[in-house]
């Protein structure tokens, strides 16, 4: 797990998604700022959706974050893939949305990138399973150690907060041969009709 | 010159500040993947005709409101 720094969470308005950045210093401390990349990603994934669905609570995004690392576990370092997926079925800002899980590898490359880009165009967020090497130009170990956020908005993609170009995110996607794609698209209109029924 | 064009100076040598910083960021993070044999195919697909029109949609992200998006 990477560890990351995010100063902005102290700012309860600020708006999703969080700059990520990688601060290994924070490895192993309790400091509510230095939260694990699985965090930021389901925190920035989960804030973008409430924004996006128009879903407004009670809920400051630093409780929201505190409650993400309760349910992962994270001061144990041991967030796993069934512990996101596990949150992902249980929080009430992913029952509004619908959901598409890929491997990039498993795939016809046109295949993907049109799904892809035409997810992304229409207004689907996405999380990755991925794997980010230790070194520039290490060989992928083909073991997931990374969850990132990508989203777009205002014509532009943004992988982890970091504004991004497709060149980069096929360098990235295809690095390692158990990348996982999960796409969350927006189900504005079966949600309206279940809010109106509750 | 005055106050609002000083400030409207300020505001653009920001902005191309940030987007330095950010094009700088995003150069480091490309070198740190190794490109292999899918991602050199995944590259040409994605850069040829055929994926024209999408790539266009690729930069021009939101003409469609997320409402009215289909999955």
């Amino acid at each position: 797990m990477k560890i990351i720094d995010v100063n902005e969470l102290k700012n309860p308005a600020c708006e999703a998604p969080y700059y990520n950045i990688i601060d290994p210093d924070k490895s192993g401390t309790e400091d509510p700022r230095a939260c694990g990349c699985s965090t930021i990603a389901l925190l920035n994934a989960i804030l973008t959706l409430k924004k996006r669905l128009k879903i407004s609570d009670n809920v400051s995004p630093f409780e929201e974050m505190k409650l993400i690392q309760e349910l992962t576990n994270e001061k144990n370092n041991s967030v796993q893939p069934e512990t996101l997926l596990g949150i992902i079925d249980k929080h009430p800002t992913f029952n509004s949305c619908r959901m598409l899980v890929i491997n990039p590898n498993g795939m016809n490359e046109e295949v993907f990138l049109r799904i892809f880009l035409n997810r992304l165009s229409q207004g689907s967020i996405a999380l990755s399973l991925m794997e980010v090497p230790a070194k520039p130009g290490d060989k992928a170990k083909d073991v997931l150690n990374h969850v990132s956020f990508i989203h777009s908005e205002k014509g532009e993609v943004y992988f982890d907060g970091l504004r991004s170009n497709l060149d980069f995110l096929l360098s990235a996607f295809y690095f390692s041969r158990p990348t996982t794609l999960i796409f969350f698209g927006l189900n504005v209109e079966e949600d309206n009709v279940s809010r109106r029924k509750v | 010159m005055s106050f609002t064009q000083k400030e409207i100076i300020e505001e653009i040598l920001s902005w191309q500040k940030t987007k330095s910083d950010e094009v700088q960021e995003l150069k480091r993070m490309t070198t740190k993947f190794a490109e292999n044999e899918r991602t050199k195919r995944a590259k040409e697909v994605a850069f040829g005709e055929r994926l024209e029109g999408l790539r266009r949609q690729f930069s021009s992200f939101f003409s469609n409101q997320p409402q009215e998006a289909k999955v």
